[in-house]
């Protein structure tokens, strides 16, 4: 007989049995198991194994908690994460400006066709100053004010875009403040027993000062002065 | 001009590249993630100029300044530093060790594009 017949047949005798003789049966069974573990636990016999969190793993003799409770490796799969999440976010700013690049291509192409036409309209409204040469005039006119307000509005996206990808450097100088959040994680690590991650990363240097955003042009020019004073002194 | 970046932030150098092309110097670019990869790369590829981090797993951007200014080969190659390290004797001491200039993160596509000048010898 196959696994899934005798499945189906255990199945079919459970749902045909009565409900009393089931609970009765199941009755018996706790009745009996705790008779077990009461003995047991009187004669010291048995060593009852506590409960492992799911996923714990044995290393070296050592029980570690479970992933979710490992701080570093959590921390390094967040700057992981977002790490990923941004270079997306990149890409598509990326294909955002090439797109636009594609469409001023194409603007561009149309353009000396507009100014060769603009050329002709100007000497047709000035040969034939008929009112109805007047409104198409105007409206060609305004047909090419839009064309420029498109293009202008172009290089405003793109230094959108342009201001957006810079802002993303945050997601490194974040990372490198997590870091210096695990360095010292790491430190009470030694104390803790390896009980907040297994610690087998190569780590990068942590950073020892990390620029405060609100004084970025302060700090630039300190920058230019040292290393203008470094070259100075070098020369002298 | 042929440039390498190296960070081990695959964010940084994408950023660093692609503001490089924003300012005119982004047609020949390398990535390495640290300086032990960027070493294996220059083994390979002559460059005009580096621009590396400072804190890297492997071998971070200081001991990596160090061991190519050791080399006669690339003893005159421009080299900015990209880094979040703003204290005064840590750009003193990248600049003793053979840094050109200095860049803090983050950083404006104008301030990358003056540094480079600066070093090329195309600003003074």
């Amino acid at each position: 007989m196959s696994t899934q017949d005798e499945i189906d047949k255990l199945l079919s005798s459970f749902n045909s049995a009565k409900k009393e003789d089931i609970e009765s049966v199941l009755d018996e069974f706790e009745k009996k198991n705790t008779q077990i573990l009461d003995t047991n636990l009187t004669n010291g016999e048995t060593e009852i194994p506590l409960q492992e969190p799911e996923n714990t793993e044995h290393l070296t003799g050592k029980v570690y908690p479970p992933q979710d409770h490992r701080v570093v490796d959590k921390l390094d799969e967040i700057t992981r994460e977002s790490e990923e999440k941004v270079n997306q976010l990149f890409e598509l700013l990326e294909n955002a400006v090439r797109k636009i690049d594609a469409m001023d291509a194409e603007l561009k192409k149309i353009k000396p066709y507009l100014d060769e036409h603009k050329k002709f309209m100007d000497m047709f409204v000035n040969a034939f100053p008929k009112a109805s040469v007047k409104n198409n005039y105007k409206y060609f006119s305004n047909v090419l004010k839009i064309f420029d307000e498109i293009q202008t509005t172009h290089e405003e996206l793109k230094n959108y875009i342009f201001d957006s990808m810079d802002l993303l450097q945050f997601q490194d100088i974040t990372r490198q403040k997590i870091e210096k959040v695990i360095s010292v994680i790491q430190a009470l690590h030694e104390y803790l027993n390896n009980w907040f991650a297994s610690g087998n990363k190569v780590r990068a240097r942590v950073a020892k000062t990390i620029v405060d955003e609100s004084k970025k042009e302060q700090i630039d020019q300190e920058v230019d002065d040292i290393v203008n004073n470094f070259y100075k002194g070098e020369k002298a | 001009m042929k440039i390498i970046t190296i960070d081990d932030s695959s964010t940084m150098r994408r950023i660093i590249k692609n503001t490089l092309q924003r300012i005119g110097y982004g047609s020949d670019v390398l990535e390495a993630e640290d300086g032990k990869q960027a070493l294996d790369i220059l083994s390979q590829n002559k460059v005009d100029l580096i621009i590396t981090d400072w804190n890297m797993p492997n071998m971070d951007g200081l001991t990596f300044v160090k061991k190519i200014r050791s080399m006669s080969e690339w003893n005159d190659v421009p080299i900015i530093m990209v880094t979040t390290e703003a204290a005064k004797e840590d750009i003193l001491e990248a600049l003793k060790s053979g840094v050109n200039n200095y860049i803090v993160k983050p950083f404006t596509p104008e301030v990358l594009k003056e540094k480079i000048e600066v070093v090329m010898g195309i600003k003074k």
